[in-house]
């Protein structure tokens, strides 16, 4: 998942920032929702360290917004520090450890009291709980992370404030759960798809989930091997879906944003899927997109049509290919342009054959099925299927416009 | 998950040696109040401890948003350097609001309540940004601590946070720019 990911990104990088320029596609609104093993501060603090990574790298323009939706600690989880404050009330010689445990929770999130429970032997904190209740409290939080009753009110007031922020299918949502947040996220996503909202795609961090918005193929996660929290839920539960990275740790910040690796591939994973928004926003099956370029076009581009998500992953003037980059399918029309106003664009599911060998032999066409927009006529290929596009034309600044 | 432990164990053990900086320096600072030997700034009295904690608010005698006992302390241990003293101020002025304000936290005011949690934290980060992030964990937990210091506080935290369920928050550019805005 996180290689053929990172492959697509730098094939689709160029087609993100031209279609983000265009004054007709809004740039989405990328929300952060904490999950139940956080606490309201930690979630606060990862949404602003969040923001400052975004920052610190190109694609932070691409965001209309990054906000938080705060996901409520309630159920099992908010009951165990109601259980906790119950029991230095009785035992007043456990306040302090209590106090301590709480207030640790507060900053570092319901998942650290999980952590420091499962050593119990080691943490001198926990020396007022007998083993029974540790083992009551163990299971208690491992039936939380998966806990996902939540009610229909929740998700309207959710719905105005996104409008509220002037999201809607012309401003894409693109949710970013962490941890149990992706449960949330996935019942959001179905219930904001039921009152109109289509423009949503979600990136989930340390999932529990088995599947990201419903989708059961090019889901966008990313999963330590080694997240125990995770792995624990897996063991449980089996129908998690699998870990895509190596990386230990569960914390949003500490463990995911602050690894390099995981955090690249956050950073890949949020690249497609505002790819992919710029793509639904254009409207099935083909609708268009326009930029403009100095001298070499770098055609990429990404569309949808009716039969699903598709990419446009490289564009030729029919007679030549002239060039391409490294990494980049680049095809410039300008070198020997015998036919200015005519290309043919490759528009290939994603997951197809055709796809898979396009992306180990992307300068090579032949095998692509591809329509001539001058005739309408499909040309003869060896193996695959594509798309025509509708019309295509070239101004004379070499602003290109494709419907 | 040992790791964990031991993670969780080195922070806990930052935030006690931040408290005991303090420990040495609050002696400095004298029980009647008056102009800090630290930071310069005019401190209150250290409260009767039986009086601070008889309310959920505890004892803010100069209605500066911070109670009392808390003011002081944070003057002991970062009031050496004015910009980290700004941002720890400005946080637990916040966790303070967290539980003196409760009742005015409401489905209408939440959101400006989130903002200004949001720039503090912000603010917070920002002037501690040349501390590893287990250190500034280590702080924001020590000043958790403080605050929520009895398990009525604790109690009261934690039903102020429950009333931000679902919503949905951030801050514009223009309030970022002014995060670490003077108290």
């Amino acid at each position: 998942m996180y290689r053929r990911i990172a492959i697509l990104i730098m094939l689709l990088v160029p087609s993100f920032s031209f279609a983000n320029d265009c004054n007709n596609i809004k740039r989405p609104n990328l929300i952060l929702i904490n999950g139940i093993w956080n606490t309201k501060g930690q979630a606060e603090v990862s949404l602003s360290e969040l923001k400052d990574k975004l920052r610190k790298t190109s694609t932070f323009q691409s965001y209309s917004s990054v906000n938080l939706l705060h996901n409520e600690t309630h159920g099992v989880v908010q009951d165990l520090v109601d259980v906790l404050i119950q029991k230095a009330e009785e035992q007043p010689s456990a306040e302090k450890n209590i106090i301590s445990l709480v207030n640790i929770a507060l900053i570092r999130g319901y998942g650290s009291i999980y952590d420091m429970f499962s050593a119990v032997v080691l943490d001198p904190l926990l020396s007022v709980f007998t083993t029974s209740e540790i083992k009551t409290a163990i299971a208690d939080l491992q039936k939380a992370a998966t806990y996902s009753d939540y009610i229909d009110t929740d998700f309207e007031d959710i719905v105005a404030q996104f409008y509220a922020l002037g999201a809607g299918n012309s401003s894409p949502i693109l949710l970013m759960p962490h941890s149990q947040g992706s449960i949330y996220a996935n019942q959001l996503g179905n219930y904001l798809k039921s009152k109109g909202f289509t423009n949503i795609e979600a990136v989930a961090v340390a999932t529990p989930a088995n599947t990201v918005l419903g989708w059961t193929s090019d889901m966008l996660y990313v999963t330590h091997d080694s997240d125990g929290v995770i792995n624990m839920i897996r063991f449980i539960f089996k129908s998690v879906l699998p870990s895509d990275l190596p990386g230990t740790g569960h914390e949003f910040v500490n463990d995911y944003l602050s690894d390099t690796p995981s955090w690249a591939a956050i950073q890949q994973c949020l690249a497609l899927a505002v790819s992919r928004l710029s793509a639904k926003t254009l409207n099935a099956p083909f609708s268009y997109t326009t930029f403009s370029s100095q001298t070499n076009v770098n055609f990429d581009l990404v569309v949808s049509s009716s039969t699903g998500f598709d990419m446009i992953l490289g564009m030729q003037q029919e007679t030549s290919v002239t060039s391409s980059s490294a990494g980049v399918a680049s095809y410039c029309p300008c070198a020997t342009p015998t036919r200015p106003t005519v290309y043919v664009a490759f528009a290939v599911p994603q997951g197809s054959s055709q796809f898979t060998q396009f992306k180990s032999q992307y300068t090579t066409f032949d095998d692509f099925q591809y329509a001539d927009h001058a005739t309408g006529n499909l040309l003869p290929t060896s193996s695959g299927s594509g798309y025509m596009l509708n019309s295509i034309s070239v101004d004379s600044l070499g602003k290109v416009t494709i419907i | 998950m040992l790791i964990k432990l031991l993670v969780t164990v080195s922070i806990l053990l930052s935030s006690l040696s931040a408290t005991g900086c303090a420990c040495k320096r609050i002696s400095v600072i004298s029980p009647q109040g008056g102009v800090s030997p630290v930071s310069g700034r005019i401190l209150p009295p250290e409260p009767d401890p039986a009086v601070n904690k008889a309310t959920i608010a505890g004892v803010d005698s100069n209605n500066d948003g911070l109670r009392d006992d808390v003011e002081r302390w944070l003057d002991a241990t970062y009031g050496v350097d004015k910009k980290k003293l700004s941002g720890v101020r400005k946080y637990a002025r916040e966790r303070q609001k967290d539980i003196a304000e409760i009742e005015l936290i409401t489905q209408d005011t939440r959101l400006t309540y989130s903002k200004n949690s949001l720039k503090a934290i912000d603010c917070f980060l920002e002037t501690h940004k040349d501390e590893s992030w287990e250190t500034q964990q280590g702080i924001l937990e020590i000043i958790s601590q403080t605050t929520f210091n009895t398990l009525r506080r604790i109690k009261i935290k934690h039903e102020s946070d429950k009333k931000f369920s679902g919503l949905l928050t951030g801050l514009s550019k223009t309030e970022e720019a002014v995060k670490c805005a003077e108290e």
